[in-house]
């Protein structure tokens, strides 16, 4: 291998003088090198990479941007969602309580109406017996001047004396009755007496 | 060797070229033209210059054009563009120099990939078929400027006398600091440095070698081989799957080269040592 | 580029270089040695007309260099 290498040397002697081991740099190549490629570095720096870093970040913010506004609108999501349900159970209470209100105002209406029909039939029978009452006091009225007139009627035909004259039977009958009422009087000849005196007692 | 070699040359000069087998590492002289001459030497354009300078066309307009419009929903060239960039921006300069500092240095290191990249990638792109890489002049100006960054930032990050006090190992008999110091300087300076740009000349002057060997050795036999021209179907075979090979190897080459560029920012700036 | 990128609120994560190049390292350390005192051993000898200081040296430095490296990287 030595020898090759030796005559590669020597065949490439007649070329120039820049040839040089392979070990050793080549200094225009190094020089050139260098050169181009800082320039590389300097368009990779300067041009390339900002614009490419520029696009990361504008997506990188994009997605943190869609993520942002998923998350405030699940956020506006769930708040709805429990207002709508604060709303729901307030609802339920509220049909609960008057419900509640409904039940406890029917009972007391109820009540009312039973106190009230009490009332009303306890009304109604005591005026039933207030009008009995004096309905009874009108016919005792009528009774009475019924049984004075028959009275006096029938002890006119009993003593055969005409009593026919008005005004002295009205007093006779009247003097008659006021004494039978005062007690002072026995009913002795007419036949109503007792049950006249039975009627004052009840 | 040099014998046949020199006897095929003159008995077949393949139109007017002197014959490339087997391939000597004169081979990857290929001066253009002469520049300029500085007293006795005269000072050659040559090949790998002319590749280096085409690589720096290729990949400004395709980088310019391709983030020109950079927008949030990108082009299929700006997203073509944006798988290079993230995989040298999140796989090797987050990763490997860490999250609050990567940004400053991702400009460089993606420029250091697609720079080796396409160079080494050269290799066996017709028609230039020839990884500027394996001209030892370019991994050492990448290396040099890789290492002026590394030196500065560490010397930004601990001041001068730490960064020098870094150096030393706790833990070490005081007898043993000076040699440890000399040893830890060369290393630092000379030898690290040599290592990152040597590995990556190296891999590309041998693949290239090797290529070279199977390609022009194919043909080599068959024109001059006799019966042995038989072989070299099986030998351009070979030479068609090393190709394949190499090309992951130049791939590679770019990738190890960024990511060591990368480990040495992280480690100078790693806040404890 | 600034450095005043958006690391303040979210943790920093931090690389994983310091690690990462140990292996290159290892081959850095292991040329440096070597060659650094092969080299001064090839100079005294130079000077003084000896033959064995350039092996020592490149002894000496392959000691030196594994002897680094166990300190830096083979300690806890």
């Amino acid at each position: 291998m030595d020898n090759t290498a030796i005559a590669g040397l020597v065949a490439s002697g007649a070329m120039g003088e820049g040839e040089s081991p392979p070990i050793l740099p080549y200094m225009p190549e190094l020089v050139f090198g260098t050169v181009i490629f800082l320039a590389f570095l300097w368009i990779i720096a300067k041009k390339v990479v900002p614009n490419l870093e520029k696009a990361y970040e504008e997506r990188a913010s994009a997605i943190e941007g869609g993520i942002a506004k998923a998350e405030k609108a699940q956020e506006e999501a769930e708040a709805a969602l429990r207002e709508y349900r604060a709303q729901l159970a307030e609802a339920r209470d509220e049909a609960a309580r008057i419900r509640e209100e409904a039940k406890e105002q029917g009972a007391a209406i109820v009540a009312d109406m039973r106190r009230q029909a009490q009332a009303e039939s306890a009304r109604i029978t005591e005026t039933a017996h207030r009008q009995i009452e004096a309905e009874r006091h009108q016919a005792m009225v009528a009774l009475r001047s019924e049984v004075g007139r028959l009275s006096t009627e029938l002890a006119s035909r009993i003593v055969g004396e005409s009593l026919e004259d008005e005004a002295r039977q009205r007093g006779i009958v009247d003097r008659f009755l006021a004494d039978l009422e005062a007690g002072e009087r026995q009913p002795t000849t007419v036949a109503g007496g007792p049950e006249g005196a039975e009627r004052t007692d009840s | 060797m040099s014998a046949t070699m020199t006897a095929a040359g003159t008995l077949l000069p393949m139109a007017g070229e002197e014959s490339h087998f087997p391939p000597t590492p004169a081979d990857f002289w290929q001066p253009l033209f002469p520049m300029f001459s500085l007293g006795e030497t005269t000072y050659y354009f040559t090949r790998p210059m002319a590749l280096i300078l085409i690589s720096f066309i290729v990949l400004t307009v395709w980088l310019l054009v391709s983030t020109r419009r950079a927008s949030v929903v990108p082009s299929k060239g700006q997203w073509f563009t944006e798988r290079v960039y993230d995989f040298v921006r999140n796989d090797i300069a987050r990763d490997m120099i860490g999250s609050r500092d990567f940004l400053r240095f991702t400009p460089l290191l993606f420029a250091l990939f697609t720079f080796i990249l396409l160079n080494n990638w050269f290799g066996i792109i017709p028609p230039f078929q020839n990884p500027t890489m394996a001209r030892v002049a370019f991994p050492i100006a990448l290396t040099l400027i890789v290492y002026v960054v590394y030196h500065w930032i560490g010397v930004q990050k601990h001041g001068l006398g730490g960064y020098f006090r870094f150096m030393i190992p706790p833990g070490l008999p005081s007898w043993l600091v000076p040699f440890i110091f000399l040893l830890e300087l060369m290393t630092f300076f000379i030898t690290r440095p040599l290592t990152l740009a040597l590995r990556l000349f190296g891999n590309m002057f041998a693949g290239h070698m090797l290529l070279v060997v199977f390609i022009i050795g194919g043909w080599e036999l068959l024109v001059h081989g006799g019966a042995l021209s038989l072989v070299a179907l099986p030998a351009w075979i070979m030479g068609a799957g090393l190709t394949v090979f190499e090309a992951l190897i130049q791939f590679l080459q770019a990738y190890v080269f960024v990511l060591l560029a990368a480990s040495y920012f992280g480690g100078a700036l790693a806040d404890e040592h | 580029m600034s450095s005043s990128e958006p690391a303040g609120p979210e943790e920093h994560t931090p690389g994983r270089g310091a690690q990462t190049h140990l292996a290159t390292d290892a081959i850095a350390y292991l040329l440096a040695g070597p060659f650094t005192f092969g080299g001064i051993g090839f100079g005294v000898d130079h000077l003084l007309g000896t033959w064995f200081v350039l092996p020592l040296g490149v002894l000496a430095g392959m000691a030196l260099s594994i002897y680094l490296l166990w300190l830096r990287y083979g300690t806890p």
